[in-house]
Formats: structure tokens, C-alpha cells, sequence
């Protein structure tokens, strides 16, 4: 258990920074947090973190925007992205829906709010942590 | 679009709907219009029920399907009125019996037009509410996540101090009470949108009531350093308004000049009469909003981000509701910043013009 793995949040609401480190607390990650979508971009570019958590919904930058960015930049293009998406399967013809999250080639999604048993499991299991 | 077997049918139509400003186009036959119609929509279909070949009755079926934003008229005979009745079971919406007078058709066909009108607005305002619901739907969620969140890890056992536990309470306090707060501009904001808005006309003394709000926010002023200024004409006259409204409204611009001040601003809240009315110009010293930003701050739910205002809580409404107020009262509103210098609200008040008394009409 000596190795951290880095993971890069990208999220606009102080809260859910914080409820991601909360649920990530006592795991090998070590946490650093961009709050809007054209910072987190960039500090994907230069951290090259093993994991980016998103969130589809910010201002400036949108959470798909931002994917596909990191998608199609060759360095960050392998880091496993996973979408934290609020809306309910109920409302997926929307703008957000889960579906289109996929095909902008994020890894995973998960709803929010978060639950912090999920999460872990779905970052250990993009990271290949047994 | 007009479907008779009958020629004159046909161009007394033509002769009588082309005094306004209509687009007509005849058929003589439920195929013809049928094919018409595959190809492009229409807002009336007028449509004779007895024609060799496809009768009208088919005819209404078949746009019923493919077009069913048509209004379908039956055109018919006096002997033939039950059928006309039959027809309007299976969905057109009217009917005009051969022979008629040009006043009898053009009635029917603005009546017509009417309704189609009428479902279009009906049809508009669902997706409206739809994609209002949809929109409160996340403003709620969101924060009560957050809260149930928190309250799960502080039941789970959070490690650490005592203070960290409070810290997350008082978290959970904000985003509870910014919850409320939203709950309280929704309602404001569906009253203040009410067709039924009832305004409470008095003589309002902006002075008194001005000195009144500023005198209630000398505290915080002081308890965040702010320097709260105001400055009134000696010979403001009154205006007719709403008063609790006037109050709403500048109760939420000298509380947005408070939240996005820095340390040791100054706040000052101006009014001055011309003459058709008072100006009152509220300014702070504070972040400034963002030239692109600045057309959309009157949208609900709008809010500018940046590192400053991230820990601000705000709805998102209360500028909606501010301008809501201002036109209600015949006012304009309009909104100067420089980004790290200052916001200037510059709101205008008639003396006597409130919703509903309009001089234009």
C-alpha cells in the first residue's frame, strides 16, 4: 500500500470537492482540485494524474467539453476519466445524459450525489488497484 | 389548403380568403390533398366531404396522422350537417355548409386559426414548465445531496477533531439555509410572473424608505468593514408603487453590493429625481462582473463564477426578481462594471406608472 495514486477532481462546488476527499479519505490517493473545466484541463496537462473525477455541469467550461480536450490530447488521452454526472436516469434525453458522457470516451460515470463506496470502487477498478 | 371536387367551391374560396392575407392553395380531390399535405403543412385544411375518390372523412384521418397541427374545417351540405357532426367526432374542428356567405367562411376560418394559435402557445408553455421543473429539479437535488452527503459521513464517524465535525455542520447549515433562501426567490418570482399580480398602489417616500434599509444594514456594513453610504436628494418627491416591492428590490441590490464587495469598500446608494422620475444608483467598490457576463445576469439561475464568489452563496434569482419588480413598475434597469473595480445599478422609477396603468397602452 506504499504507492499514492494521484487523482485530479474537477469540480465547481466547494461541497463536492470536499464529499470526494471524505470518501476518498484513508485510500492511497493523493487528491489535487481544479474548480471549473479550463483549470482542470490545465492541471491535467501538467500534474498528469492517474485518474481525473469531473463533473459534467460547470460554467466556463462544461464536464464533456473538458473531456473531449483531455481526450484528444495525446498526453492526457490515456488517463481514465470519470464523469460525475447529476441528472437521473429518468431525465437521460437531456443535454447531460449518461449516454452521451460515454461517447465522449470518459471511462465511467457516476451519479450524483456521490456515494463514496462506489466511487472508490469504480477508481480501483480503472487504476487495476486489486 | 382547400380540398373540393367542385370548381366554383374552389374559387369563391380563393376569391373570398385572399382579401386577407392568407396563402391558399386548391385541390379538387382527398388524394390531391392528401399528396399536398405530404409534402408540406398547413395551418387550416378546408375539406368537402363528399368527393369521388377518397372522401374528406379519410382525408381528416389521414392528417390527423401525418399533420396533426392542421385544423381541419369540413365543408358541407345543409343535407349532410349530421355527417358534418360525424366528422367533427373523428376531429375537425368546425364546419361550413354549402352555400355560404363569404362572412360565414372567413369567421370559421379565423376561428380556426385561433386555435391553432391557441395550442401552439398550450404547447410552448408545457415545454416551458417542463424545462422549468427539469431546472428546479437540479437547483434542489443538488444541495440536498450535499447535505444527506455530509450528514452520512458525520453518522459514519468522521476522523479527526471536534472542530472538523463542526466545520461539516456548519456546512450543512449554509447550504440548508441557501435552500430556503431559494425556495423564498422561487416563490417571489412565481407571484411577481403571475398574470394576477396584485400591486398594493401607495404613495411611497423613497427617502424614508431608503434611510430606512440602509440604517438596517449599518451593522453588517460594519461587522464587514464597509463603508454604507447614502446620499438623497433633499426634494425627492414620492412615487406610486408597490411598497414592499420597492423594498424587495433594493433590499437585493444593496445585498448583492454587501456579497461581492472587498475588505473596506464602500457601498453608496444615490437618488436623484428628473423629470419623469426617480434615479437610484447603487454602487460598490467590490470584483466586478465580467463584461460577457453582464447580459446574462437577469437570468434566473445565472450566476458568475470565479475563485471569489465561490464560497458566496446566492440563488441565482435575486437579480430575476429585481428586474421583474422594475418592469412591473415601468421602470429600466441597467447594469455598468468594471472587473476589480466596482458594480453600478442604475435603476429608474416613473413617478406614476405601474403595470396595467401603461400610457402607451
Amino acid at each position: 500500500m506504499a504507492e499514492k495514486f494521484r487523482v485530479l477532481v474537477i469540480d465547481d462546488d466547494p461541497d463536492d470537492v470536499e464529499l470526494i476527499k471524505m470518501a476518498l479519505a484513508g485510500e492511497p490517493y493523493e487528491i489535487s482540485v481544479a474548480y471549473d473545466g479550463k483549470e482542470g484541463v490545465q492541471k491535467a496537462k501538467e500534474e498528469k494524474p492517474d485518474a481525473i473525477v469531473l463533473d459534467v455541469m460547470m460554467p466556463e467550461k462544461d464536464g464533456f467539453k473538458a473531456c473531449q480536450e483531455l481526450k484528444s490530447d495525446s498526453e492526457c488521452s490515456d488517463i481514465p476519466v470519470l464523469m460525475l454526472t447529476a441528472v437521473g436516469q429518468h431525465f437521460s434525453s437531456t443535454k447531460y445524459a449518461v449516454g452521451s458522457g460515454m461517447q465522449l470516451e470518459a471511462e465511467d460515470y457516476i451519479e450524483k450525489p456521490v456515494d463514496g463506496a462506489i466511487l472508490q470502487e469504480r477508481l480501483a477498478h480503472h487504476l487495476h488497484r486489486e | 389548403m382547400v380540398v373540393d371536387d367542385e370548381r366554383v367551391v374552389l374559387h369563391s374560396c380563393r376569391a373570398i380568403l385572399s382579401e386577407h392575407d392568407y396563402e391558399i392553395e386548391t385541390v379538387l380531390s382527398g388524394e390531391e390533398g392528401l399528396h399536398l399535405v405530404e409534402s408540406r403543412s398547413f395551418d387550416v385544411a378546408l375539406i368537402d366531404l363528399k368527393m369521388p375518390g377518397m372522401p374528406g372523412m379519410e382525408l381528416i384521418g389521414r392528417i390527423k396522422e401525418l399533420r396533426p397541427e392542421i385544423v381541419n374545417v369540413v365543408i358541407t351540405g345543409f343535407a349532410t350537417v349530421e355527417t358534418a357532426v360525424e366528422a367533427m367526432k373523428k376531429g375537425a374542428f368546425d364546419y361550413v355548409c354549402k352555400p355560404f356567405t363569404p362572412e360565414e367562411l372567413e369567421v370559421v376560418v379565423q376561428k380556426a386559426l385561433e386555435t391553432k394559435r391557441l395550442h401552439e402557445a398550450i404547447a410552448k408553455a408545457e415545454e416551458e414548465k417542463e424545462r422549468f421543473v427539469l431546472t428546479i429539479y437540479h437547483q434542489l437535488k443538488s444541495p440536498v445531496g450535499i447535505i444527506q452527503g455530509y450528514v452520512e459521513n458525520l453518522l459514519k464517524g468522521v476522523p479527526g477533531e471536534e472542530q472538523e465535525r463542526t466545520a461539516i455542520l456548519d456546512r450543512c447549515l449554509k447550504r440548508a439555509g441557501a435552500l430556503r433562501q431559494l425556495l423564498e426567490d422561487l416563490l417571489s418570482l412565481s407571484r411577481l410572473q403571475s398574470e394576477k399580480l396584485e400591486q398594493q398602489a401607495e404613495s411611497v417616500n423613497l427617502d424614508a424608505l431608503l434611510r430606512e434599509l440602509v440604517e438596517g444594514w449599518q451593522a453588517r456594513a460594519h461587522e464587514k468593514d464597509l463603508a454604507l453610504e447614502l446620499l438623497v436628494d433633499p426634494e425627492l418627491p414620492s412615487i406610486t408603487a408597490d411598497r414592499k416591492q420597492i423594498e424587495h428590490l433594493f433590499m437585493n441590490l444593496i445585498d448583492n453590493a454587501f456579497k461581492y464587495n472587498r475588505q473596506d469598500g464602500t457601498v453608496r446608494v444615490r437618488a436623484t429625481p428628473n423629470q419623469e422620475g426617480i434615479r437610484v444608483e447603487i454602487s460598490d467598490t467590490g470584483l466586478g462582473v465580467p463584461e460577457d457576463d453582464i447580459p446574462n445576469i437577469f437570468d434566473e439561475f445565472y450566476r458568475c463564477r470565479s475563485d471569489e464568489t465561490r464560497m458566496t452563496p446566492g440563488t441565482g434569482l435575486g437579480l430575476p426578481i429585481v428586474k421583474r419588480i422594475v418592469e412591473t413598475h415601468g421602470g429600466r434597469i441597467k447594469v455598468e462594471s468594471e472587473l476589480g473595480k466596482g458594480t453600478t445599478v442604475r435603476v429608474w422609477l416613473p413617478f406614476h406608472q405601474m403595470k396595467g396603468e401603461s400610457r402607451d397602452g
